[in-house]
């Protein structure tokens, strides 16, 4: 599709979808960019997801968590 | 168009609390969706609970500094779509406050559902399945599979 036919379709979109189009576009830019920061022969590739857990212990075994929670008893809160 | 999912802040949080009897099927399903090709959403609000989350005292032993959550946020932000509080957010809020009967407390999950609404994504990923039960007609709700072995 040349770049004229696909200034075209987006004509037809409503504002709200061009702009959808748009954040997509950034986010599979943005993770090409970071693959390419990974291994350059992967480029184009979703980058792995992997991270590890903080260094914390649980106070609680029974520790759950409750949206409410978070929002109650602000003053608990440590200043970030 | 890829499928969609949202998760909710407590799979954020279990995935990444070692010591939590959630962690394991946190992070597998996290990953297990990812790999998939599943596009996986969060929101601004979950970001701030995340943030609030790993901050609480009386919880965990041992502190994560602030710029360790931030750096997690961060990453998560590249990895994961990010879907804003928009005007219609707020609309899609305001029409579910006046349909359902959703206590002071629920305001929060009803703003995740109205995000979902905004974003046309149908399934949420969440431990806390009871709180989401009257929205059911309106978004699927993937409970965590706290049965992995």
């Amino acid at each position: 599709m040349t770049q004229l036919e696909i200034l075209g379709e987006l004509k037809r979109l409503t504002l709200e979808e061009r702009l959808e189009l748009i954040e997509q576009a950034v986010h599979l830019m943005r993770q090409d960019i970071l693959s390419l920061k990974a291994t350059p022969s992967e480029a184009g590739k979703r980058p792995p997801l992997e991270f590890t857990p903080f260094p914390v212990g649980l106070i609680s075994d029974k520790f759950t968590f409750r949206r409410e929670d978070l929002y109650e008893n602000e003053e608990e809160f440590i200043d970030g | 168009m890829a499928e969609s999912i949202f998760v909710d802040t407590n799979v954020l949080v279990y995935a990444n609390v070692a010591h939590s009897p959630f962690y394991q099927p946190a992070t597998d399903q996290l990953k297990d969706l990812y790999d998939k090709g599943v596009e996986i959403w969060i929101s601004r609000q979950i970001i701030r609970e995340f943030f609030v989350s790993m901050t609480r005292e009386n919880t965990f032993i041992g502190i994560v500094d602030a710029a360790g959550i931030v750096s997690r946020l961060r990453y998560f932000m590249s990895r994961f779509r990010v879907a804003d509080e928009t005007e219609q957010v707020t609309e899609n809020l305001l029409i579910l406050l006046e349909q359902i009967k959703i206590g002071r407390r629920l305001v929060y999950d009803a703003n995740i559902v109205a995000t979902m609404q905004a974003k046309s994504i149908n399934k949420l990923l969440t431990h806390n399945t009871g709180d989401f039960a009257r929205f059911a007609h309106l978004i699927t709700v993937v409970p965590l599979q706290t049965n992995t072995p």
